[in-house]
């Protein structure tokens, strides 16, 4: 028996359960998953995201304030837009995809087809309350803390980079970034990771508890988790994108 | 404890059956599809075509599936193969439901599994050994008795174990049937239920009561009180 999570018709009743079962944290092995999905998701892949952050501010800084002498105004203020507005999401979301997503997919695809949602049931445990509320939870946090990682190692690591390896130092480019980034950009760039990760976490528990599964299908299943999740990255931006206009 | 009126499942049929509390019964599957269903039937995870169950005084018929959970909650499910999630160590698994469940304080969960260990014969340092292990990583005791071990740990009404025996030596098996023994005689109105596969291990486990299911649907039940 494979057993999907009862009750479970797609995304939507995920939201329904998550907000009903909110109290279930208070449990320990609720919590205790709610961090391990946060240290897989968060801490496994902080340095990357960090590094790849850098890489990206440096890249872009380089290319326009020499490359293209347009100065650092402009160089920053595409570093803003680009990078820290658009580019950091979608590189932690995809860090976060690709790596603790198809994870989380396939552990929970194997976990139904061993039957270990029947022995869930059989304490008495609803797996909503074990498997996707703290995921879905997890996956938010882990993305706000990448796309954070990713932005500010963007700003200090680029600058930094772009200091050493042009006539640009690093203090007027942080007093350009300074004047033209309100903090509220930061709240709503936060907010959107925490949007998009749960999506992400929810999709990963529709695909894992409620799609079809086989062990054969795997590279289908992997690409079908991968245009879903990129589909919800453009929404959510998207989204946002509007709401901000 | 149980009642049971005409179930009728996908695999087996069974006539009327009242076990009450205190009892360790015997319920003899031909198969083991057959043994699982009876326990998906029994602790309400599936639905019978026809007939009721009632468990601790609750008909499962009439439960919605929250209430059903909080009723497993008051049960100890054991089964070796199946019983455990395979991605958790089998100390990770010992401590779910009684986490989950009771939220105990670690020095209170550890001082019953001591007891729990001291009666099933397993040296502590042995097994917290194999309490780091998976499931998949352990031998059959290990997983039989990790197993067991969670379903005592949340201190259930009833011990419901399903092919809990399968691999394991004579020594083994009789180390785990004086555990439950112990667990039935330490608090007056526990039972348990013991689903066999084959009637091989009747003898052993001297139930106080047995039942045996039939896959021609000719149910046929003996007390032994």
């Amino acid at each position: 028996m494979q057993g999907d999570v009862s009750g479970s018709t797609g995304a939507g009743s995920h939201w329904t359960e998550l907000w009903r079962q909110f109290g279930q944290l208070r449990r320990a092995p609720v919590s205790a998953v709610l961090w391990q999905q946060v240290r897989r998701g968060a801490l496994g892949f902080f340095w990357l995201a960090a590094a790849l952050g850098a890489l990206a501010g440096f890249f872009t800084l380089i290319t326009v304030e020499s490359g293209f002498g347009l100065g650092i105004t402009i160089g920053v203020r595409v570093l803003q837009e680009l990078v820290l507005g658009q580019l950091a999401g979608f590189a932690a979301a995809l860090l976060l995809v690709a790596g603790p997503g198809l994870a989380g997919v396939f552990e929970l695809a194997l976990m139904r087809q061993q039957g270990e949602l029947r022995v869930l049931r059989l304490i008495g445990i609803d797996p909503h309350d074990l498997l996707v509320l703290p995921r879905a939870l997890g996956f938010a946090g882990s993305l706000m803390v990448l796309a954070f990682s990713f932005q500010l190692a963007a700003v200090l690591g680029g600058f930094a980079l772009t200091a050493l390896f042009s006539s640009a130092s690093f203090t007027p480019q942080m007093i350009a970034l300074a004047g033209m980034l309100p903090p509220w950009m930061l709240v709503v760039s936060a907010v959107r990771s925490l949007v998009l990760g749960g999506v992400i976490g929810l999709l990963v528990c529709h695909q894992g508890l409620v799609a079809p599964f086989s062990p054969t299908r795997m590279p289908q299943i992997a690409r079908q988790f991968l245009s879903r999740a990129l589909v919800a990255f453009v929404l959510v931006h998207g989204v946002f994108a509007l709401l901000m206009s | 404890m149980i009642e049971i009126h005409e179930m009728e499942g996908a695999h087996f049929r069974l006539g009327r059956v009242l076990v009450p509390a205190g009892e360790l019964v015997a319920v003899v599957a031909p198969t083991q599809a057959c043994a699982r269903e009876f326990v998906d039937l029994l602790t309400g995870l599936a639905a019978p075509r026809r007939g009721n169950v009632r468990l601790l005084g609750q008909s499962l018929n009439d439960t919605a599936e929250p209430a059903r959970l909080a009723l497993r909650a008051r049960l100890g499910f054991a089964a070796q193969e199946g019983g455990l999630i395979n991605h958790l160590a089998l100390g990770e698994n010992i401590l779910l439901g009684a986490a989950y469940h009771h939220g105990k304080d670690a020095a209170a969960l550890d001082a019953r599994l001591r007891i729990l260990l001291e009666w099933c014969g397993w040296p502590a340092d042995e097994a917290r050994e194999a309490f780091l292990r998976k499931p998949a990583d352990a031998t059959a005791f290990e997983r039989a008795a990790a197993a067991w071990l969670r379903a005592l740990l949340g201190e259930p009404e009833l011990l419901v174990c399903d092919d809990l025996f399968q691999g394991l030596s004579a020594d083994q098996r009789r180390r785990l049937i004086e555990a439950s023994v112990a667990f039935l005689s330490e608090k007056p109105g526990r039972g348990a239920v013991f689903v066999l596969v084959g009637d091989r291990l009747v003898e052993e486990l001297q139930p106080t009561s047995l039942f045996y299911l039939s896959l021609r649907g000719d149910f046929r039940a003996e007390s032994q009180a």
